[in-house]
């Protein structure tokens, strides 16, 4: 088992997905979004963001959501090790959200009251989403 | 303290937004933010950024003012434009910014030559 960016362990291995590869210490480059994925369930995948998440980079971040929506798969989008959650951000999941339930999907953020929740919170929009604060609690509640 | 400006100017493009975070890191340091406050400096100055590539003008160049002071650390982000009005109220960007932000102003300035010129300010005050 390996650990996460985020700090759990809940799967074998992350594919990164991004140019950028695995999260780097490096000063000048931790700014860079590093996409991680790998399946947690039948069903159910986790997608690991670690990095910024603003003007530039969330057109990935909507791309990568959407390749991996499915009907009745659940998207599980770890937001914990997000060095900075912008208004991009926001609006890039208020669009993908609905995209993603149209499509027979179920996006989950995973978010733990840092970075992230405060500018979920400018938006007043907390409940226009399903948040969990790890993924164990994520997975609880979908009964996995 | 003493007032102490940095100026930098750069191409109104997404593609900057890493570099204007990285000078706000240092600046943040510098002044003693602490933790939160680096944070909400270095996302202050990602959304001034971001309003400035969203509506600056072709081939112009996007301005970011940053003055340490007494009170905490100033940001303040000019480009021309040809909107007419700041970004709304309403808008994502401007509702995370003053939630984060202790002063935020956002106005459209006109020259006497018809230029337009979006001006952004927000206040990072010291803990």
């Amino acid at each position: 088992m390996a650990e996460s960016a985020s700090g759990d362990v809940y799967c074998t291995s992350l594919t990164w997905l991004t140019s950028a590869g695995a999260p780097s210490d490096d000063r000048y480059t931790r700014d860079a979004l590093c996409v991680g994925h790998c399946s947690v369930a039948d069903g159910t995948d986790l997608m690991v963001a670690v990095g910024a998440l603003d003007l530039s980079t969330t057109p990935v971040m909507r791309e990568l959501i959407i390749d991996r929506t499915a009907p009745g798969h659940v998207l599980l989008l770890d937001l914990r090790a997000v060095t900075l959650f912008g208004s991009s951000a926001l609006t890039m999941l208020i669009d993908t959200q609905p995209k993603v339930t149209a499509a027979g999907g179920r996006l989950v953020l995973i978010a733990d009251g840092r970075v992230e929740l405060r500018a979920l919170r400018a938006l007043s929009v907390p409940s226009a989403f399903d948040v969990a604060d790890s993924v164990e609690a994520a997975l609880h509640r979908l009964g996995v | 303290m003493t007032r102490e400006s940095i100026i930098i100017r750069v191409p109104p493009d997404a593609w900057y937004l890493p570099v204007t975070r990285a000078v706000a890191t240092e600046i943040a340091a510098q002044s003693g933010l602490g933790h939160d406050g680096a944070v909400a400096l270095r996302t202050v100055t990602t959304e001034v950024a971001t309003a400035l590539c969203l509506d600056a003008e072709q081939e112009s160049t996007a301005e970011l003012e940053f003055t340490r002071s007494a009170r905490g650390v100033c940001i303040v982000g000019k480009v021309p434009t040809q909107q007419t009005a700041p970004p709304e109220e309403s808008t994502p960007l401007m509702r995370l910014l003053r939630q984060v932000a202790g002063e935020v102003t956002a106005v459209c300035v006109v020259d006497s030559a018809g230029q337009h010129t979006l001006r952004l300010a927000a206040t990072i005050c010291l803990p």
